[in-house]
């Protein structure tokens, strides 16, 4: 079966998962694949992270901005709210995220930061679901791709969150081993 | 003993911080750092709830608040009537529908990629198919009700038996959503085009492209001429442009429109053109010159679609602000307005012999109005007796033969 070639929307769609998916990946392949932390690229991952989702979040917008046009989205209308609630929740979570992607909000946010910014966790999923469910039955050139991407993504969180709940559940026990009395002398 | 009982429930019952200051500072302090713990806990679960509250917010209050209801008082001198029938079965918006030229057929298509073919006396739902991956935008009916033509945001065209139903062509070329076709009026070409900024010609015969036009912008709708030998599309650069198929002319372009030209139509007698645009202007121009003939504020919000009376004398228009007009062609008096739907129109029709005029809309319905008499002053004084185009007597359609006069007209092709 032949795949059409993406249009220009979705190109943008494509190119704000990819930026996504690399603001994602230092923090997931360190946990994951501590051996990884050796390596240059999740370093530089790291330091460029912020521009890189700042670069997801206008793909995003482009993506977004585009669509609405082509398809004359109607926001008038409460239909409009369940038909993209994917596409909506994610641009709304890359926006908070971008608008406080600066070392002032992480100031005044304080840990609050920290837990706005694990809204980025969510929108991972909601990503998926979108993919899926806007592109089901007409895929594109990029479409598998992204899926491809997505899945890994959502693979590795997955893998991490396992490998810290196991960690948390072993800390308690290897506390317990050491805080054991001791023989009086 | 009952000393210390008397303080614990001093300690336990008061509030005052001079009674147990010990005892009340510490409790303070773990609920306030409890509530705050809960609150960075719930931080991104309530922003979350609060976008969507708001979205949902936003999207419900102008669909329940009056005031941004179509008020009756825009009507003016013109009269306002009701849907005579209302056939529900989509589950999503309605783009497109078509109307079969013997009155019968009602074909309806949408943004849940289904074809539904309504009876349209009875308004039962003859069939769904599931013709699309995509969204319907756009949907034709041959004039001599042979075959049914579909364009989807899939980038595909598809040609359908009307009779049988079964799929005859997939016309794959578009490299984007395809948001208009057409059928020539000899029922031999299809015409596309897309947001991918051209427009195809197609052979139905031979399911093979024949020509690919450029256009600077997506290309919103197109029409073929009633005599075949042009097919004019308009576009969200806010152009028209006219390209001839007999000869290699450089194609013409007629300037008019600020914004979107969302829809045309040609007159059933080939003498004017008709355009909607997304600023809600409406205008006629004039064949071949391209020199505008009138032009008026026809609606608050774009104009979705356009569609001719037989004899060229009437001209309906939906607007994505839920309502319908009719207008006097020749001298763009407001003869009816029309309320009914609770979303954006996006798609009238009227069938080739004028039989029948249906709408389509995001509100999921197709509504069919009465072919009611239009008739205004001006006419009446004109020719001294009304102009009966529709009449609709004991509940059935009947065509008097005044309209006869032009044989078969286009049905938007």
């Amino acid at each position: 079966m032949a795949l059409d070639v993406a249009p220009l929307s979705n190109q943008l769609g494509f190119f704000s998962l990819i930026c996504y998916c690399l603001t994602l990946l230092p923090t997931l392949l360190r946990i994951v694949f501590p051996q990884t932390k050796q390596t240059e690229i999740p370093k530089w991952l790291l330091l460029q992270r912020r521009l890189i989702g700042i670069l997801a979040f206008l793909f995003a917008v482009g993506h977004g901005v585009l669509l609405i046009k082509k398809r004359n989205i109607d926001f008038s209308d409460v239909t409009t709210a369940w038909v993209y609630i994917q596409g909506i929740c994610t641009l709304l979570i890359f926006t908070l995220l971008a608008v406080t992607s600066n070392d002032w909000s992480v100031k005044k946010l304080k840990k609050h930061w920290k837990q706005l910014h694990q809204l980025t966790y969510l929108a991972m999923f909601l990503l998926t679901w979108h993919v899926l469910d806007k592109m089901m039955g007409h895929w594109t050139q990029v479409t598998p791709i992204s899926l491809i991407l997505i899945g890994l993504i959502d693979g590795l969180f997955i893998w991490r969150r396992w490998i810290e709940c196991r960690g948390s559940a072993k800390t308690p026990a290897a506390q317990s081993m050491s805080a054991k009395p001791t023989k009086p002398n | 003993m009952l000393q210390n009982s008397k303080l614990l429930n001093r300690k336990l019952f008061t509030h005052s911080p001079s009674a147990a200051p010990a005892t009340l500072k510490p409790r303070k302090k773990s609920t306030s750092l409890r509530n705050c713990k809960l609150l960075s806990y719930k931080l991104p679960v309530n922003l979350v709830s609060a976008a969507i509250a708001t979205l949902i917010g936003v999207s419900v209050v102008p669909s329940v608040w009056p005031s941004y209801q179509t008020s009756s008082s825009d009507l003016g001198m013109a009269e306002s009537r009701r849907p005579i029938n209302t056939f529900q079965g989509h589950s999503s918006w309605v783009y497109a529908i078509a109307v079969s030229p013997d009155d019968k057929t009602l074909v309806s298509g949408g943004y849940d990629g289904q074809i539904k073919i309504w009876d349209v006396r009875s308004g039962v739902l003859r069939q769904t198919i599931k013709a699309h991956t995509d969204a319907i935008e756009a949907l034709a009916i041959s004039l001599d009700g042979r075959f049914l033509v579909s364009g989807s945001w899939d980038n595909q065209v598809k040609v359908w038996d009307l009779k049988t139903l079964q799929e005859l062509e997939t016309f794959e070329g578009h490299r984007d959503d395809v948001k208009t076709v057409a059928i020539s009026a000899d029922g031999k070409w299809v015409a596309s085009g897309g947001t991918d900024r051209t427009v195809r010609l197609w052979q139905i015969e031979t399911g093979q492209e024949r020509f690919t036009w450029r256009r600077p912008a997506w290309v919103k709708t197109l029409a073929f001429s009633p005599d075949g030998a042009q097919v004019v599309s308009g576009g969200y650069d806010g152009g028209i442009t006219v390209q001839s198929l007999n000869s290699e002319r450089i194609p013409q372009t007629w300037i008019g429109h600020k914004k979107a030209v969302w829809t045309i139509a040609f007159s059933p007698n080939g003498q004017t053109l008709a355009s909607g645009s997304a600023d809600g202007a409406l205008k006629l121009w004039q064949r071949p010159t391209g020199v505008i003939q009138k032009s008026f504020a026809a609606h608050n919000k774009t104009v979705s679609s356009l569609a001719w009376s037989p004899d060229s004398r009437y001209l309906v228009s939906s607007s994505t602000d839920k309502s319908i007009k009719v207008w006097n062609a020749h001298t763009g008096e407001l003869l009816n307005h029309w309320i009914g739907h609770r979303k954006p129109i996006w798609s009238v029709a009227i069938s080739s012999n004028g039989g029948v005029l249906a709408s389509g809309s995001s509100d999921q319905t197709i509504k069919l109005w009465s072919p009611f008499e239009t008739r205004s002053s001006a006419d009446s004084t004109e020719q001294g007796k009304p102009s009966s185009i529709w009449a609709l007597r004991k509940g059935r359609w009947n065509l008097p033969g005044s309209i006869q006069q032009y044989g078969r007209p286009s049905n938007g092709c």
